[in-house]
């Protein structure tokens, strides 16, 4: 079947299965900042943002995104750190980096509908992206950077 | 164990409205499965299915504060969507908005969809909270019919071929609501879970709903608890008396990880946790 959707603001017609899911079908199209964590939505590692929310990408089919705007870390620009890696690169946030591309998407999901979260919202937002490395608290911290910076957390 | 596959999916059907979706579906065939959100159907998929109907562009998702009060709430819209609105987020002192936080993560809340939901309609956190609420539910099967949400577990509904196209939340005034729930890790089903409701008048009780959920059966009403907290208001004696009651009137079992005893025992503890709540946002106003 053919889905029509935009990729990182480009726009795509390709064939996917009936049965295939959102995240299978980004990796078979190179899109492999999107992880194939644990795919039953319970580690994050597959977050994109899909229309702006972030969204486990292994519980959707890839027939679902069809008119979809679909944005994965490779969207990000590619000259400039976005805030969010450089904030997790200052803290010590990345480890293994495994997780880091669908955590730095859905924490932009957060900025963006709410430039001013509390740490606790922070935390809240993120429980559904797993790490086996960190902790945690370098991510948070990172996330916090951002707010607090100059530009607060318009980075969404 | 549940068998699950994606792999013999062959078809996949967009339909336009809830007429063309419920033509593909009366039939019954096994090999047709409606899709909703799909956070269910992507890893539970039965290995029979061979043709998913998917229901994005059939069903509304739409959320809509009426003049009375009342609030619709499509079938396609998303808990975040459902948690995150203004209208829902004051309704019962914002217990679907309390609740719905504690439904998986955001990851799974910016994709499940009500309507999925309520269709599936087992290990719930929303069902027992909607019913306190006094909700009901509309579904098509050629034409639209619109029943109690505690009724349409009970009857032949749920288990024949049909469309939930939204659910319809009746206005409420001066309603305090709490919501509690007992499970393994933050993110798994509930072990058992509980939804008290008071509404008040010149601080009289005037209405009570206090639900079950996970029992594991079908959410139950504890209904002569909620007359006892009718009769005698919420001091700390009828709390005490509502504890006692509600264990031995709610029907426990054992299954999903917890005996009936262990539940029984629960339901005590989800119901003072509610009701001490209620009373704490009392003296909050």
């Amino acid at each position: 079947m053919r889905i029509a959707a935009e990729i990182n603001g480009r726009r795509i017609e390709e064939t996917v299965g009936p049965g295939e899911t959102l995240l299978e079908a980004l990796r078979r199209l190179g899109y492999t900042s999107v992880k194939d964590g644990c795919a039953h939505g319970d580690c994050g590692t597959c977050a994109v943002l899909l229309n702006g929310r972030a969204v486990a990408s292994c519980l959707m089919f890839a027939g679902q995104a069809h008119g979809a705007r679909i944005t994965t870390i490779e969207g990000l620009p590619a000259e400039k750190a976005h805030p969010l890696q450089q904030a997790m690169l200052e803290t010590g946030g990345v480890q293994c980096g495994y997780c880091i591309p669908a955590m730095i998407l859905t924490a932009a999901d957060l900025l963006r509908r709410n430039a001013t979260p509390t740490r606790a919202e922070i935390a809240a937002y993120l429980a559904g992206n797993l790490c086996r490395c960190t902790g945690y608290v370098k991510q948070l911290d990172a996330v916090e950077l951002v707010v607090e910076s100059p530009e607060g957390g318009a980075h969404g | 164990m549940t068998r699950t596959s994606r792999a013999q999916i062959s078809e996949y059907l967009r339909p336009q409205s809830p007429d063309e979706a419920w033509r593909l579906i009366e039939s019954g065939a096994p090999t047709r499965r409606l899709l909703a959100g799909g956070t269910d159907l992507t890893i539970t998929c039965p290995p029979e299915v061979t043709t998913l109907i998917d229901l994005a562009a059939a069903l509304p998702e739409d959320i809509a504060l009426a003049a009375d009060g009342s609030i619709d709430i499509g079938a396609m819209a998303t808990f975040a969507e459902i948690a995150e609105h203004p209208a829902v987020r004051k309704r019962a002192s914002g217990v679907v908005t309390d609740m719905l936080g504690h439904v998986g993560s955001p990851l799974l809340r910016n994709v499940c969809t009500l309507g999925g939901h309520l269709a599936r309609g087992r290990l719930s956190d929303v069902i027992p909270v909607m019913i306190a609420l006094d909700a009901t539910v509309t579904i098509y099967t050629g034409s639209s019919v619109t029943i109690p949400l505690a009724e349409y577990y009970d009857g032949a509904h749920h288990k024949a071929p049909h469309l939930v196209t939204g659910i319809h939340l009746p206005p409420l005034t001066s309603a305090t609501a709490a919501y509690s729930r007992f499970a393994r890790t933050a993110f798994d089903f509930p072990i058992i879970n509980a939804c008290c409701r008071v509404d008040h008048e010149a601080n009289r009780v005037t209405e009570v709903r206090i639900v079950l959920g996970a029992t594991p059966h079908r959410a139950q009403r504890a209904r002569q608890t909620e007359q006892l907290i009718r009769d005698h208001g919420l001091s700390p004696t009828a709390i005490n008396d509502a504890v006692g009651l509600a264990r031995t009137e709610i029907v426990t079992g054992s299954a999903w990880v917890a005996s009936a005893e262990y539940r029984t025992h629960l339901v005590g503890v989800l119901v003072a946790r509610c009701l001490q709540h209620i009373v704490d946002r009392a003296v909050d106003r």
